[in-house]
């Protein structure tokens, strides 16, 4: 009897969108959830902002939360010259939010599940970090890479250690995002194609045992929830961390 | 999970230079042999900087 298979992974698959034009232009249902989010972002704020109340509503009120959040985080982690880099760590984030949360909704793709997306927004943070050391000291910024207090007979050693600490940074930006998604959303279509295995196998009572994972699914639908903002969190913060590094050298 | 990462990124990256000099200067396998304990030293340091930061 062939019943219902798990197929995991076939959720991640790219298919054309937006009809014959986007066929032609390899634009892809990825494409379309980055341009959802975007959009999304831009109305919510172009509503949330339309008012400039006193006292502000909701959605000014969730707005300025946002706000105020990521810029702290700019201000404690990289210092007052941080806010340089504002307008560039909350755009990541809210892309990276809006992309993790609309990824939860049926019918949606999450598009950070694609390690094509999320390292070529790692590599971007790692050129652009590095880019902004060379500019701030110029090619005094080499001696990053020269631990400070150190016999000078283990340099040999030590500086590869830190090149390669340094060039392991896109590759464990991009591969936590990319695998916390990932590993979130195939979870849940297991769970799922478990209850149709279970009703296909035992009848009324799979179908009533089925009741399991369906609440499973609703637990795991709560901590992907936390998964979406921790791991635009933790992207935005190490995105200041590696600037903080940059500007500051230690 | 978050530090599960920094040790292996950094482990591939080392063995990734490694692999690649080799086919540059025609050395496989030594040069990748010698980057493993290499990228296994700068995973631990990523790891140690990332637990110290928290």
């Amino acid at each position: 009897m062939a019943g219902p298979t798990i197929d995991a992974l076939g959720q991640f698959g790219l298919t054309p969108g937006l009809g014959p034009l986007g066929r032609a232009l390899n634009f892809t249902n990825s494409n379309e959830a980055m341009l959802a989010a975007a959009g999304i972002i831009v109305i919510l704020f172009g509503i949330g902002l339309k008012q400039r109340a006193l006292v502000p509503g909701r959605l000014q009120s969730l707005i300025e939360l946002l706000y105020e959040f990521v810029r702290n985080m700019c201000v404690d982690t990289i210092g007052e010259e941080g806010l340089r880099f504002f307008p560039l760590v909350f755009t990541i984030f809210s892309f990276i939010l809006l992309g993790n949360l609309i990824g939860l909704f049926p019918y949606f793709f999450a598009f950070t599940s694609h390690i094509a997306v999320t390292l070529t927004l790692a590599l971007f943070v790692f050129v652009f970090s590095t880019g902004v050391g060379f500019y701030t000291h110029g090619f005094k910024f080499l001696k990053f890479f020269v631990p400070a207090g150190v016999p000078v007979w283990l340099l040999p050693l030590l500086v590869p250690i830190e090149i390669i600490s340094y060039l392991s940074r896109p590759v464990s930006l991009s591969v936590r995002l990319f695998a916390n998604m990932t590993a979130g959303h195939v979870m849940w279509e297991v769970f799922a194609g478990f209850m149709l295995l279970l009703t296909a196998s035992f009848g009324i009572l799979g179908a009533f045992a089925s009741v399991v994972p369906l609440g499973l699914n609703v637990a795991l639908a709560a901590l992907e929830l936390l998964v979406a903002g921790l791991q635009a969190y933790v992207f935005a913060i190490l995105t200041c961390l590696y600037l903080h590094d940059a500007v500051h050298m230690h | 999970m978050r530090l599960g990462v920094e040790m292996v990124a950094a482990m591939v990256i080392a063995v990734v230079i490694g692999w690649g000099l080799d086919k540059l200067l025609h050395t496989s396998p030594w040069l990748m042999i010698v980057m493993v304990p290499v990228g296994m030293v700068a995973g631990l340091r990523n790891l140690l900087r990332a637990a110290g930061k928290k």
